[in-house]
């Protein structure tokens, strides 16, 4: 039926309708699934608070986030007098279309092994055949910190800005951990192509994940992830009770919206990459197998992968409302004293085992030992603020010899 | 003087973007701005017509100048804005534009790897920078004037004009003499008796394999081993006296 | 002065233990209580509009004047309530009462106008603590509107309304200190205070093991 669809094409347009096709469907999905995530989270946060949630908008509050959507679309949209207009106004666009990018190169489905623009298959990708999908999105998601820091810049206001350097400084560290960690996995699988990392976790099996291999390394860029996301518990780039809403202080209407939306994008490209990198993607023992090819199989693949990312939003929405949020000390002690040597030393593992012809099954003692290990450092480090040594008591003689 | 025939005219559109920017850096005295402008464009022209595109498709071709274009453009920009935020921000043009040239000429990874170190690491270093010193975005008067604008763009444009004399010369990328085995979007060709490094083991036979991971791997790790190890090691003594110079929490900073 | 530096008592953060400075167990551990809340699920939300609040007998809301058994107002207008009230939003004019006339004839005074802005103030119930006869009291009406504000400044007429709406509600007992004032805060057909705070048996809170909880 596709290639119907293709065929009905001239020649020249052929090669653009798979990838159009796709972008569509994947920028409409996304904004319906986001705007649907930020009912979930309230739901979920109210739940947890012995709360009901939103349930005014139609049934269970299902309407809520078409109210939102038309509440911020008609809203007015207020330029402050003292920014700066044209970075105020180009901040909200630089983080939603950078993080709409980082999703041209995560699969969402079964990717076919041999495709082409033509045939007529359904890519399930935006951009197939990426050698460098890793690297790719880290690149992209580097850039989403412009928006934070020129949408705070151009605020001219001091929460914006205190957020903006915040998020700077926490971005620019926390990229490090985030590539450290896939290192090991590159190695592992021979290649930086997401495809290619699932596709080999997918021929080998449940016991092939990579989840076995380097458990370290996928907390690491789970942590790391969700600190470039700006997400609780490492959102000290708007904290509200500190810097009202941070970066995003002087914003209003859809201007807002769209950072919301650049951020909950994130999170989806996080939950994706988690379940595609580290937990087999769409492969899921006897029903979801390489090799099964019956009717609906496509579907179930694609299911399959959807649930587990859907796991992991639903992980990251319940840290939020779980774990205070850091210091900001402790947020880039964390980055450069513990996760940075961590993945370090998890690559170097996955070289020795790599080099010496080691079963790959020593990187799980491996991985906790390291874990250990760092816990093991953690009792003996000593912490800056509980040093401090108290002043002698000056005994206050002759003080009290006046006094009597 | 069979030198000045070829040459000579390059040095026309080097002369004159010398002086485009020299017109356009921010002075005590406002210049007008459009006259540089027009310089600039008309330098860039020049230059666009004597140096040919590389070989390649229509697409290919429409991107090469989009790309080059934005880069050149941003690169005048930034040396030439007075509020430091925007130089930034052009610079960070600057280096998206570049690496879309990497990608052009089947350099992914290297692509890759500039945004993610330039763009998304080092400008947003200078930014935290520029944001620390000021706040409001207006420059005061001492970084809004530089110090030596007419001797910098001179000395830039000499410099550039080195690069682009040897290039002709070594890579014959005027056009003049086309270098018929050059793959497309090779600017320079291996001049005849260099021989490739011993340790290189670069599978050079199978075309879709230039530019990937393994061969970029295989080439740093052969044939420029020597200096990705001193490269690392003059990182790790940076980063070893970033930390030795760093003050401890205790003498009372942060 | 300066602080004697014997006075000062610096706490250490208390050392971490092994787990503890890992991580992961404290996130599994607070993830675990979020998850319990989810899945034992009780939620303590009213539905507002539907459902008014349960508030305590000791609100405060909208004040009230309250009348005696003979259905005159009680106040003797001391003005001890003016004086008290920090936000200074109490007028009132006095009047002799009429000696002839046999209504008035056990009172020296009442009030000739008796006038609280609502929107000046702060509900802190300084002017029932002072009120010697129990005469102005704040009732638990929360939800005060007006469309000016000439509305929102409640007469005497309008608060001895108030009361006439409020007196029989269980929620609103009138809050006598009965036969230790005298005649004019007697009272022998209506409600009195019933208790200050009750805890529900469902109310998990009140059940927690921590500080912080009023026994």
């Amino acid at each position: 039926m596709l290639e119907q669809l293709i065929n009905w094409f001239p020649e020249w347009a052929r090669p653009f309708i798979m990838p159009m096709l796709t972008i569509a469907i994947v920028l409409q999905v996304n904004l319906g699934v986001c705007s649907y995530l930020i009912l979930l989270e309230r739901k979920l946060s109210a739940w947890m608070q012995d709360r009901i949630g939103p349930n005014r908008v139609g049934p269970w509050g299902l309407l809520q986030p078409v109210a939102d959507m038309l509440k911020l679309l008609l809203k007015e949209d207020v330029i402050p007098g003292h920014v700066n207009k044209f970075l105020y106004v180009l901040a909200p666009g630089i983080s939603v279309f950078t993080t709409m990018l980082a999703f041209a190169v995560v699969p969402f489905g079964p990717v076919p092994r041999n495709l082409s623009a033509t045939d007529g298959q359904f890519p399930f990708i935006i951009a197939p055949g990426v050698d460098l999908g890793l690297v790719f999105i880290f690149a992209v998601t580097s850039l989403a910190v412009y928006g934070i820091i020129l949408g705070g810049w151009a605020s001219n206001n001091k929460y914006s800005a205190l957020g903006a350097m915040r998020a700077s400084a926490q971005v620019v560290s926390y990229e490090i951990p985030l590539g450290m960690s896939v290192v090991g996995l590159a190695l592992l699988t021979g290649s930086m192509s997401i495809e290619k990392i699932l596709l080999h976790q997918a021929d080998a099996g449940i016991l092939g994940w990579n989840i076995w291999f380097q458990p370290l390394a996928c907390v690491i860029f789970f942590a790391a992830a969700m600190a470039e996301a700006q997400r609780l518990p490492f959102d000290l780039s708007e904290c509200e009770q500190e810097l009202v809403g941070g970066w995003h202080t002087e914003y209003s209407a859809m201007k807002w919206g769209l950072f919301f939306l650049g951020e909950y994008t994130h999170v989806i490209t996080i939950s994706f990459l988690t379940s595609i990198l580290f937990f087999g993607g769409w492969h899921f023992p006897w029903i979801a197998e390489p090799e099964s090819q019956y009717l609906g199989s496509t579907l179930v693949k694609v299911l399959v992968l959807l649930m587990k990312s859907f796991a992991f939003i639903i992980v990251i929405q319940m840290l939020r409302w779980t774990i205070p949020r850091f210091r900001f000390d402790q947020l880039m002690g964390l980055a450069w004293k513990v996760l940075i040597p961590l993945a370090t030393l998890n690559v170097i593992c996955v070289m020795i085992v790599k080099q010496f012809h080691l079963n790959q099954w020593w990187l799980l003692p491996m991985s906790a030992a390291l874990f250990l290990g760092a816990g093991l450092i953690g009792t003996q480090s000593s912490r800056p603020f509980a040093r401090r040594t108290v002043e002698p008591v000056a005994e206050a003689h002759g003080h009290h010899a006046h006094a009597h | 003087m069979q030198w000045n025939e070829e040459n000579g005219l390059l040095l026309i559109p080097l002369g004159l973007g010398c002086l485009a920017v020299w017109w356009l850096m921010p002075s005590a005295k406002q210049r007008p701005r459009i006259l540089g402008g027009l310089a600039a464009l008309a330098a860039i022209l020049m230059m666009q017509l004597m140096l040919l595109p590389p070989a390649g498709d229509y697409v290919r071709n429409v991107l090469f100048f989009l790309f080059a274009a934005a880069a050149v453009i941003s690169a005048g920009l930034m040396i030439t804005d007075r509020n430091p935020v925007y130089a930034a921000l052009w610079f960070a043009l600057v280096t998206l534009a570049v690496c879309g040239l990497f990608l052009l000429n089947s350099a992914p990874f290297l692509s890759a790897s500039t945004i993610i170190v330039y763009a998304g690491a080092i400008i947003v270093t200078f930014l935290f920078v520029i944001m620390l010193a000021q706040q409001s975005g207006t420059a005061t008067s001492y970084d809004q004037q530089p110090i030596q604008p007419a001797i910098a763009s001179i000395g830039a444009f000499i410099l550039l004009g080195a690069l682009l004399f040897t290039l002709q010369e070594w890579g014959h990328i005027d056009g003049k003499s086309t270098n018929l085995h050059a793959e497309p979007g090779q600017f320079i060709a291996l001049p005849e008796g260099i021989q490739p490094n011993p340790l290189s083991q670069a599978p050079h036979d199978n075309p879709h394999e230039i530019g990937s991971l393994r061969v970029l791997g295989r080439s740093l790790f052969g044939d420029y081993l020597f200096a990705v190890e001193i490269a690392g090691t003059v990182l790790l003594i940076a980063t070893i006296g970033a930390i030795a110079i760093a003050p401890r929490r205790s003498q009372g900073t942060l | 002065m300066p602080i004697n530096p014997k006075d000062i008592e610096w706490v250490e953060e208390p050392s971490m233990n092994f787990w503890e400075s890992t991580y992961l167990p404290a996130v599994f551990d607070g993830l675990r209580t979020t998850g319990q809340h989810v899945a034992d699920f009780h939620p303590v939300t009213e539905f507002y509009p539907e459902q008014k609040p349960d508030l305590p007998s000791h609100y405060r809301g909208v004040h009230r004047l309250n009348r005696d058994d003979k259905g005159r107002v009680k106040c003797v207008a001391c003005m001890m309530c003016a004086t008290a009230c920090p936000a200074h939003c109490i007028d009132i004019v006095a009047q002799d009462a009429p000696k002839d006339d046999p209504h008035w004839a056990d009172r020296d005074k009442f009030p000739k106008s008796f006038v609280i802005d609502e929107l000046k103030c702060i509900y802190c119930g300084m002017c029932e603590e002072a009120c010697p006869v129990d005469s102005i009291e704040l009732t638990n009406i929360f939800d005060l509107t007006g469309m000016s504000r000439q509305e929102m400044m409640f007469d005497k007429e309008k608060l001895l309304s108030v009361f006439d709406q409020t007196k029989d509600s269980a929620h609103n007992p009138v809050r006598t200190h009965k036969g230790k004032l005298g005649h004019a805060s007697d009272f022998t057909n209506l409600h009195t205070l019933g208790p200050a705070t009750t805890v529900r048996a469902d109310d998990r809170s009140a059940k927690a093991n921590s500080a912080g909880v009023i026994e």
